[in-house]
């Protein structure tokens, strides 16, 4: 029998007012029946449950695993740290039970681990050298999730995150400050999440609600999760040097009006993986909303398996972008773009208007063995870059473009100094062999200046400290 | 025990042939013809016999004349102030029971005799009629005997022919528009359990015809009506004991033109009893599987049997179907027992229904904004083929005993069982995601309801005439959804997955449902004078308590990418489960949680005590006030399932007290016609889900649904004016107008801050209702078309929600919902002509029923919502008798078979939701009838 022991958020307060009470006369001492529990079974393991308090202000040390026991919530006013090199396990569970950690609105997690020491999100069964359950194996436990206080295009302020019900007010983002500070991940990696949160919701590595610009993150790997790998609605914030690996759905996938950063995403998919990034605009109820889903990426590099019927990316529902100074290699279709029309045949809101008002630049970077084109001085920008359209109800389109649409669509493939050239990278190495340094777009402020394209320079940033190049 | 049964049968079917031969037993019923109640002490005379045969009425009017000669020319029934009827041509059976049921009109003249003819005095639509024209409230009502004439086969098509009424699903019954909340539903005055775990609705298919004797529609509240009700209130009231012996047997057997024998039906392997409608334990969670199920890398070896302990059919199949069938009896009788007067009846039915349709198509569709240009984009377009396969057996047993003229009290046993297997298949495209996707569901209901009914009625001529009426009512029912299975894959010549990022994964879902209901009512009737009038004083209470279990867990199928190939067996088999190699990827492996499973299950309970009194004037000669007033106290109280040591334990209870006033003028305008005027007030409570203080997430509608404690209830104010004109034979003219105010209603609405569809019960301020009501029976003798007659009803429905929330806050309000009460039709129409000719023993009629389009689904955001398109349903049948029992009928059904349609309407173009056709059926049935 292990001797348990409670050590709640409010234990030494409930300490202390035995002490102080003692004096006075049978005054019954009621346990808060909300406060998180922090049970410690003396063998290193620390389980967390949140019944509505949240996590306090609170370290999770490197000393101790932490396993979280249902949705963990740091609360609006709080702060949660977490030691470099400290080890978290969420819980295996679905819908009710489903283990998470989730930074509500106003709450922080100051999650600072280094390239020796990462901070490890993992599933109750793994261990911190990620032997302890298939390597691939996805949808053991849920995620990390933040949600900040940064603008939308939703229709209300409040949204609630998918899978958790609008009733837990923990769950809702949005706001009307872009600058707003979640807080900090720094070499965090997320492993095997993605379970079944409710209503076929999969949590994805790391959700992103409405996160502002005054949060960091930087140095992030996702390996196999059972839905994206990072995937924003709204918000402004920048992430950097970020690793996806293996994940079921889509790699980058954002939606709601998202208009922050990127720099050095990478991923390497999985034969079941989908698109390499979904980039919508608006929510379907208000696709052309304001603030448009236009953000600014460069230095990525996406790797898919070849013949796993992948997209490279795809633009919709009034999606804008800015992808330069990128790799993009092996999907099996190339990039679309959504282009819709009236009953008049009059193009309305789309993101193909987005493209022709000037907020959608792909530029600057190389395709190889995408749309099955290899050959940098031969190849079919109309295969490369495609435009697509609603369909009927047998999966027709309903209309085509014009021709002179997708000719002007094609040929800003060609038009905008992206070419087909193998970098020499690979699944194993995404370092290029051939490292692509010539046409290189300028940086805006906020990005690092750096002389290749791609998210690898010479070295692997990911190396040491992620599950993915732990060896390396 | 068996023989013991069958052997005390037999006595009381003999008993009554004991009669000497050249004698036999009249008995009937006398009414006042005026106010269509019973008329106690009345005087029934055999003609010039000596020693007198004579017979007092009862306190419900009925008399029984002993050993009357069957030479016999009159008998005679006199009441003082009251016209004398002289019977004749009473063609007396020898050794039998004549029964002679007959109205007493009151007359001024001194002496008034009236001459008629036993022949035409057996009607018992008459007596719905005329109880029509009694009731102190607003009532619509149909008879066993016009809903045999009609066809219908139970208590929810018959309730379709009333006026004002329209039926939802085949079983949920709305009346004025009005949904489950606003309807209540009782058996024989005892309140019944809806069998629904998310509505506080009765499923009226559960009841056979052949069980019935009538069913009253009470349209306006008085206070000895329990008040939770706004649209109505439904009685079905089964079979009481005949007056003589009577004995039925019937068979019939159908032929639906898609379904029946059908090489193509739509079914998958059950168990052995699915024929009876019963799961053999087939689809029972399997033993590994009952206690907890480990997660993946927690207990390998464990999930590893626990998966493969479940059957593997998860897809569909074909076998042949048969025909339709059904067969009843009844047998029942009044004896002496003791000395008194015993009645009993026995009625037993059962029947197996084929339906099914492989012409279906499913679509889903949302509507995509950009400026002014919209389109309604596709989601899913599918064909879908269905195959329901129903049983259900019924069995009534009911007993009276008459203790002496003042005091009597019957019993009533009702079971009833239903076994529904039903299999599902779609395919088609998934535009959204570029799939072609394939979608098998198998499921099974069972329904079982078992109730105990005593009652009581007691006179006390010599304590102010006081009438005590009483029932206490028992019922246990129960609904189990064994291993509802769904399995859908996408994929095409030789490549399938499934994508379940894309839709829900392979699933087995478990529900079962159980709820105990009692209801104790007592009332005391008593005459007074008020002001010098004749007035009745009525006064009474009630105690009602109901206790509801419903559980449900629901298992994922998954792996961690194991092949598919398209063949659902295969993936299913035994050599996929589990990890096979070091380092491979795992296989097959079942999911469940139990924290969510015990989350979405739930006890409830609820307790109302209720207390009336109301008061019946002649206030003026023509001018009748009825009012009163009710008081209902209630306690409601749900609790999740989960220990209550987790905090993820919730539970609301809810206490209130109501003030119910109802007042009543009903002005007589004429000896056939009357004005009434209502005003009543009434209260629909909150269902026990919509308190429950959590979301749930609903699996089978595939959306969640927040529950709210703070939920006020609805007090409607409803207004009523009728018009009401009483012909021969039962003949009526009648015209309504309503009004209803809501204060508080409920209403579901869509949170626009959710991600998926997630609907809230919160209460408006307020709504109304008004509409209009007309009903017409006419015989059409006065044209010169004997036997001949014609009826119909249509009423015209207006409701309007509307409503903006501001869901915590003024930025995230904006939503306005404008769109008319749910499942409310705007319009219902009925009409029937029928040609009756009682010599020839021939019955001919044509029954027709539409109702206007009504809202089914509630979308999301700017989608339109899913209307369900209106459905004419035209019925024929012919009846011939045999000699003296045997009867032959022919039914032709669904006669314009249009397809049944759901559809999203977008810039006057239809995009459907839902559409199939069912089909003709034929049927012959064969009847052996002695009474």
């Amino acid at each position: 029998m292990k001797n348990k022991f409670l050590k709640t958020a409010l234990s030494a307060l409930m300490f202390s007012t035995v002490i102080f009470s003692s004096c006075k006369k049978d005054t019954p001492i009621e346990p808060n029946p909300n406060a998180t529990t922090y049970e410690d079974d003396e063998n290193g393991n620390i389980t967390v449950t949140d019944k509505g308090e949240g996590t306090g202000n609170y370290t999770f040390t490197s000393d101790k695993v932490w396993i979280l026991n249902g949705l963990v919530f740091v609360n609006d006013g709080q702060t949660l740290t977490i030691e470099p090199g400290a080890l978290i396990k969420g819980k295996p569970g679905t819908g009710e039970n489903a283990s998470a950690l989730i930074v509500a609105r106003g709450g922080k997690i100051n999650a600072v681990g280094t390239a020796s020491k990462p901070i490890i999100f993992t599933a109750e069964a793994d261990n911190a050298e990620g032997t302890g359950v298939g390597a691939d194996a996805r949808g053991l436990w849920g995620g990390l999730i933040l949600l900040g206080k940064a603008t939308t295009s939703n229709l209300t302020v409040d949204k609630a995150v998918e899978g958790i019900p609008t009733s837990e007010t923990r769950g809702l983002y949005g706001g009307t400050n872009d600058a707003d500070n979640s807080g900090t991940l720094k070499y965090v990696s997320v492993r095997h999440g993605g379970t079944d949160i409710g209503e076929g919701n999969e949590i994805n590595g790391l959700t992103l609600g409405a996160v502002g610009s005054g949060t960091t993150i930087d140095y992030i790997e996702i390996v196999a999760n059972n839905d994206d790998g990072i995937e924003f609605f709204g918000g402004a914030v920048m992430v950097k040097h970020a690793l996806i690996v293996k994940c079921k759905d889509d790699s980058y996938d954002y939606d709601e009006g998202f208009h922050g950063k990127g720099q050095f995403w990478a991923t390497i998919q999985a034969a079941d993986s989908d698109r390499g990034g979904e980039h919508d605009g608006g929510p379907g109820d208000n696709e052309t909303g304001t603030p448009y889903s236009k953000p600014e990426i460069y230095n990525a590099t996406y790797i898919s398996a070849a013949g796993s019927g992948s997209r490279t990316f795809t633009l919709r529902d009034n999606a804008g972008v800015t992808y330069a100074n990128s790799i993009f290699v092996n999907f099996d279709k190339g990039v679309d773009i959504e282009y819709l029309q009236d009953d008049q045949a009059n193009m309305v809101d789309c993101s193909y208007k987005m493209f022709e008002n000037g907020n959608v630049h792909i530029q600057n970077n190389v395709f190889y063995n995408v749309a099955g084109q290899t050959d940098g001085s031969s190849y079919d920008s109309y295969e490369l870059f495609k435009i697509s359209t609603p369909k009927d109800d047998q999966g027709n389109p309903l209309y085509e473009a014009p021709q002179d649409k997708k000719d002007a669509w094609a040929s800003a493939f060609t038009g905008n100094t992206n070419k087909i050239s193998d970098p020499g990278i690979s699944a194993a190495n995404p370092v290029p062999s051939n490292p692509q340094t010539d046409d290189m777009a300028s940086y805006p402020s906020g990005f690092e200046n750096v002389s290749y394209k791609g998210a690898f320079g010479s070295t692997n940033w990911a190396a040491g400290w992620t599950l993915t190049f732990f060896k390396n | 025990m068996k023989k013991i049964i069958i052997s005390v049968f037999l006595i009381f079917i003999s008993v009554s042939f004991l009669q000497a031969q050249d004698m036999c037993v009249v008995r009937g019923k006398v009414t006042d013809g005026e106010t269509g109640e019973a008329l106690p002490g009345a005087i029934a005379m055999v003609d010039n016999s000596d020693p007198a045969i004579v017979s007092v009425t009862d306190y419900d009017g009925n008399f029984s004349l002993e050993n009357v000669p069957v030479n016999t020319k009159k008998i005679i029934i006199s009441f003082l102030s009251y016209e004398t009827k002289i019977i004749e041509n009473l063609n007396l059976p020898a050794g039998g029971v004549k029964v002679i049921n007959l109205l007493l009109e009151k007359t001024d003249s001194e002496i008034s005799e009236v001459f008629v003819s036993a022949k035409s005095l057996t009607n018992t639509e008459n007596a719905m009629i005329s109880y029509q024209k009694k009731s102190s409230g607003l009532v619509n009502g149909i008879s066993s005997q016009q809903i045999s004439k009609l066809g219908d086969s139970d208590a929810a098509s018959a309730l379709k022919r009333v006026s004002g009424v329209s039926v939802s699903g085949g079983k949920y019954v709305f009346i004025r528009g009005l949904s489950d909340r606003y309807s209540m539903v009782s058996l024989n005055g005892g309140e019944i359990p809806g069998l629904d775990p998310n509505k506080n609705t009765v499923q009226m298919d559960m009841f056979p015809s052949n069980i019935i004797d009538n069913i009253i529609v009470y349209k306006s509240f008085t206070p000895d009506l329990p008040a939770s009700f706004t649209g109505g209130y439904i009685n079905i009231v089964t079979k009481t004991y005949p007056e003589k012996f009577t004995l039925s047997f019937s068979t019939s057997f159908g032929y639906n033109t898609q379904s029946s024998l059908n090489k193509q039906f739509l079914t998958y392997e059950g168990g052995r009893y699915d024929v009876l409608g019963i799961d053999d334990g087939t689809r029972s969670i399997p033993a590994a599987a009952a206690g907890y199920v480990p997660f993946l890398y927690e207990n390998n070896d464990e999930l590893d049997k626990i998966t493969g302990s479940f059957n593997k059919i998860m897809k569909t199949s074909y076998k042949k179907s048969f025909l339709n069938h059904s067969h009843a009896f009844s047998v029942g009788n009044q004896i002496k027992l003791f000395g008194k007067p015993f009645g009993f009846i026995f009625s037993g039915s059962c029947k197996r229904d084929f339906s099914s349709y492989d012409n279906g198509v499913y679509g889903r569709y949302n509507l995509i904004e950009s400026g002014s240009a919209g389109i309604m984009n596709p989601l899913i377009s599918e064909t879908e083929q269905k195959g329901d396969e129903e049983v259900m057996m019924s069995f009534l047993a009911g007993f009276s005993y008459k203790i002496n003229r003042n005091n009597s009290i019957s019993l009533t046993f009702l079971r009833d069982n239903s076994g529904l297997k039903s299999a599902r298949y779609r395919e088609g495209q998934k535009p959204e995601d570029n799939l072609y996707m394939y979608e098998h569901v198998l499921g099974f209901q069972e329904r079982k309801f078992l109730t105990e009914q005593i009652s009581g009625i007691h006179v006390f001529p010599n304590i102010l005439n006081l009438k005590i009426d009483w029932i206490s009512s028992y019922t246990l029912s129960e609904q189990r959804e064994p291993d509802l299975r769904f399995f859908n894959y996408d994929g095409e010549a030789n490549q399938y997955s499934i994508s379940y990022n894309a839709y829900p994964s392979p699933a087995r879902f478990y529900r079962n449902l159980s709820e105990i209901n009692s209801d104790t009512k007592i009332n005391f009737t008593f005459p007074v004078k008020v002001f010098q009038k004749k007035s009745k004083f009525k006064a009474g209470g009630a105690y009602t308590y109901k206790s509801r279990i419903s559980e449900s867990r629901k298992f994922d199928i998954l792996s961690q990418g194991l092949d598919f190939n398209g063949r659902i067996e295969d993936y299913l088999s035994d050599a996929g489960i589990g990890q096979n190699a070091e380092n491979a990827t795992y296989g097959l492996y079942v999911s469940d949680d139990v924290l969510t499973d015990a989350y979405n299950s739930y006890t409830a309970s609820e307790y109302i005590s209720a207390g009336y009194a109301m008061i019946d004037i002649d206030l003026l000669k023509k001018m009748k006030l009825i009012t009163g007033m009710r008081y209902e106290y209630s306690y409601t109280y749900i609790e999740n399932n989960v220990d209550p040591s987790n905090f993820k334990h919730v539970r609301a209870e809810q206490a209130l007290n109501d003030f119910l006033p109802v007042l009543n003028l009903k002005y007589s305008l004429n000896k056939n016609s009357n004005l009434r005027l209502v005003y009543a007030r009434t209260v629909a409570r909150p269902a026990f889900r919509e308190i429950a203080p959590y979301a749930y997430y609903d699996f089978k509608e595939g959306w969640r649904v927040v529950g709210n404690p703070e939920l006020k209830r609805t007090l409607i104010d409803n207004a009523d004016l009728r018009y009401e004109l009483f012909g021969k034979n039962g003949d009526i003219f009648s015209v309504s107008l309503f009004y209803k105010y809501f204060n508080n209603p409920i209403e579901l609405i869509d949170d626009p801050r959710a991600n998926n569809a997630e609907f809230h019960y919160v209460n408006v301020d307020n709504s109304k209702m008004y509409g209009f009501e007309t009903e017409l029976k006419k015989h059409l003798n006065e044209i010169n078309m004997p036997n001949f007659s014609i009826g119909g009803n249509y009423s015209l429905l207006k409701s309007q929600v509307k409503y903006v929330e501001n869901f915590g806050s003024e930025d995230n309000s904006g939503v306005i919902l404008q769109r008319p009460m749910y499942e409310q039709a705007p319009w219902v129409a009925n009409a029937y002509l029928s040609y009756d000719n009682s010599d020839k023993g021939l019955n001919i009629n044509a029954a027709f029923n539409i109702e206007g389009d009504k809202l089914a689904v509630v979308t999301k955001g700017a989608t339109p919502n899913i209307y369900k398109k209106a459905y004419p349903d035209l019925k024929f049948n012919i009846s011939k008798t045999f000699g003296k029992y045997f009867k032959i009928k022919f039914n032709v059904s669904n006669i314009l078979n249009q397809n049944y349609k759901k559809s999203y309407n977008y810039k006057g173009k239809e995009y459907i939701f839902q559409s199939y056709k069912l089909g003709r059926t034929y049927s012959l049935s064969l009847s052996y009838d002695v009474n």
